[in-house]
């Protein structure tokens, strides 16, 4: 029928409840076919919203139990005798007032500005001073590192200490003395010796060729056990003696080494200038270093 | 206390606020009714469902009256706050089972036991009137419903669901449109009016 070019429903409403179409104006007649495609359709349309409009009036009403309005009342009592935590503080009260929006409550910006100013405070601290907080952590490293090796050694090792360094200071004294001449080689062989048996002069003897011997080769090095045990089979092999037995264990000829060593002392008399007396001493500092390699050399590592 | 019978509804609603358990009971008394015939309408005219989801709509109102706005209209807030409830509602319904609620099964079918003729008819036209506003949309059903059910304004509708004026009177006209040619055998105004026609002629 009409083209519809205007389209205003809520008027269309009212003359739906108010008129039929015969009972319209030209004017409303017009505005009504450029909603509707019929007078049928607009009088079916306007049946339909009065029945509408008829059944809602004389629609029945739904009974509400009473029931609800005591639990609803019994709820809002609770949640009026309900006293919250901020009321007892004026501070949180401010900080948290009830009729506001979330993001409103000062207490939530306080919060998120403390947060904010702690991230840039700590950026900013970062960023400036990334050097100065890693040579701290280099002087950290470094001075604490032999604080802790020391304290763990001083911890581990305490009772060695004080026994390494009178052993030091001891071997020290003698060697003044011994080097002032206020100390013989007699004096030291008292000392540490003990009185030569008859037998094992000759022993002695041999043992302290094979020390010579093995000094000789290697004067700078200590004389560890086994050199010991090269140089007597060196010296045996070389020069036999026949006052010896022949059988000489390794075990032996140590254990005899390392009771002995001090007395070649007494058997030795050669010259100062000469050659050979000076290899023996060195042999008689290795010999005392053999008695007492194990404990001392430890000690001395331990106290360095 | 002064009269709560004289409050509007946004000071009943700042008294909750302030926990008056009277205002609240006058807030009550003024809008029970309506919401729970605006639930039985859009809730398959199930009496129970609509008495609960009236409950909860209060309960909500109780725990957490800081939630409605003062500046808003209270009617307005309050029904979309229903309207909520019921798409929530239609969502759960048609996860749980295409239509478990069907619409037969939820309508709940009036006496038709009545002996005037026109009572049998409005009976008929009603039973098939809820069939097919049960059929519309969601949108146009609450649209419908607020409208000749709850007897809001075209504005009000408006505020209700967030849309404008001309959507909502779209809504109406095409939904008035779609009920009465589903409804045109059973019009008992044009049936009425056929009847005073023909004796009128007579």
């Amino acid at each position: 029928m009409n083209k519809k070019t205007t389209y205003k429903p809520d008027d269309i409403e009212q003359l739906l409840l108010n008129k039929s179409y015969e009972e319209l104006s030209t004017s409303e007649k017009n505005f009504a076919d450029s909603q509707v495609d019929s007078p049928a359709e607009y009088n079916e349309l306007r049946a339909t919203l009065v029945s509408i409009k008829q059944l809602a009036q004389e629609e029945e009403i739904v009974e509400v139990s009473p029931r609800i309005k005591e639990d609803l009342m019994q709820l809002m009592e609770e949640k009026a005798n309900r006293v919250p935590w901020y009321t007892w503080n004026g501070i949180a009260a401010f900080l948290f007032p009830t009729n506001t929006p979330l993001f409103r409550k000062p207490g939530l910006q306080f919060a998120v500005m403390g947060l904010l100013l702690l991230l840039v405070v700590n950026i900013g601290l970062n960023s400036f001073d990334n050097t100065s907080n890693q040579l701290a952590i280099n002087t950290k490293s470094e001075a604490k590192e032999p604080k802790k090796s020391i304290e763990t050694q001083a911890e581990g090792e305490s009772s060695f200490e004080p026994i390494a360094i009178e052993e030091i200071e001891k071997v020290v004294e003698e060697q003044k003395q011994y080097n002032n001449g206020e100390k013989s080689d007699n004096d030291i062989e008292d000392k540490i010796a003990p009185p030569p048996t008859p037998g094992m002069v000759e022993k002695v003897q041999v043992l302290d060729d094979a020390i010579d011997f093995a000094t000789e080769e290697n004067e700078d090095e200590i004389i560890a056990p086994i050199a010991v045990k090269d140089a007597k089979a060196k010296t045996s092999t070389l020069s036999p003696q026949p006052n010896m037995a022949k059988e000489e264990s390794v075990v032996e000829v140590q254990r005899t080494t390392d009771s002995y060593n001090a007395v070649t002392l007494s058997e030795v008399s050669v010259p100062e200038n000469d050659k050979s007396f000076k290899k023996k001493r060195k042999t008689v500092s290795n010999s005392q270093s053999l008695s007492e390699q194990d404990a001392v050399i430890d000690l001395l590592f331990v106290a360095l | 206390m002064g009269n709560y019978s004289s409050y509007t509804d946004n000071e009943l609603m700042q008294s909750i606020v302030d926990k008056d358990t009277r205002a609240f009971s006058e807030l009550y008394d003024r809008y029970n009714g309506v919401l729970v015939s605006y639930f039985y309408k859009m809730l398959w005219q199930d009496k129970e469902k609509a008495q609960d989801f009236m409950q909860d709509l209060f309960t909500k109102i109780v725990e957490k009256p800081t939630s409605f706005d003062l500046k808003r209209s209270f009617k307005t807030w309050m029904f979309s706050v229903a309207n909520n409830m019921c798409k929530n509602e239609y969502r759960k319904q048609s996860i749980r089972k295409n239509t478990s609620y069907d619409v037969e099964e939820g309508y709940q079918v009036k006496d038709t036991a009545m002996d005037a003729m026109d009572k049998l008819q409005d009976s008929q036209f009603s039973e098939k009137l809820t069939v097919e506003l049960d059929k519309l949309e969601e949108k146009q059903k609450s649209t419908f419903v607020m409208r000749y059910f709850q007897d809001m304004s075209i504005k009000e509708i408006a505020e209700t669901l967030d849309v404008s004026e001309g959507t909502v009177k779209s809504r109406l006209f095409y939904t008035l449109k779609k009920l009465t040619v589903s409804l045109k055998d059973f019009a008992p105004q044009l049936i009425k009016m056929l009847i005073i026609l023909i004796s009128i002629i007579h």
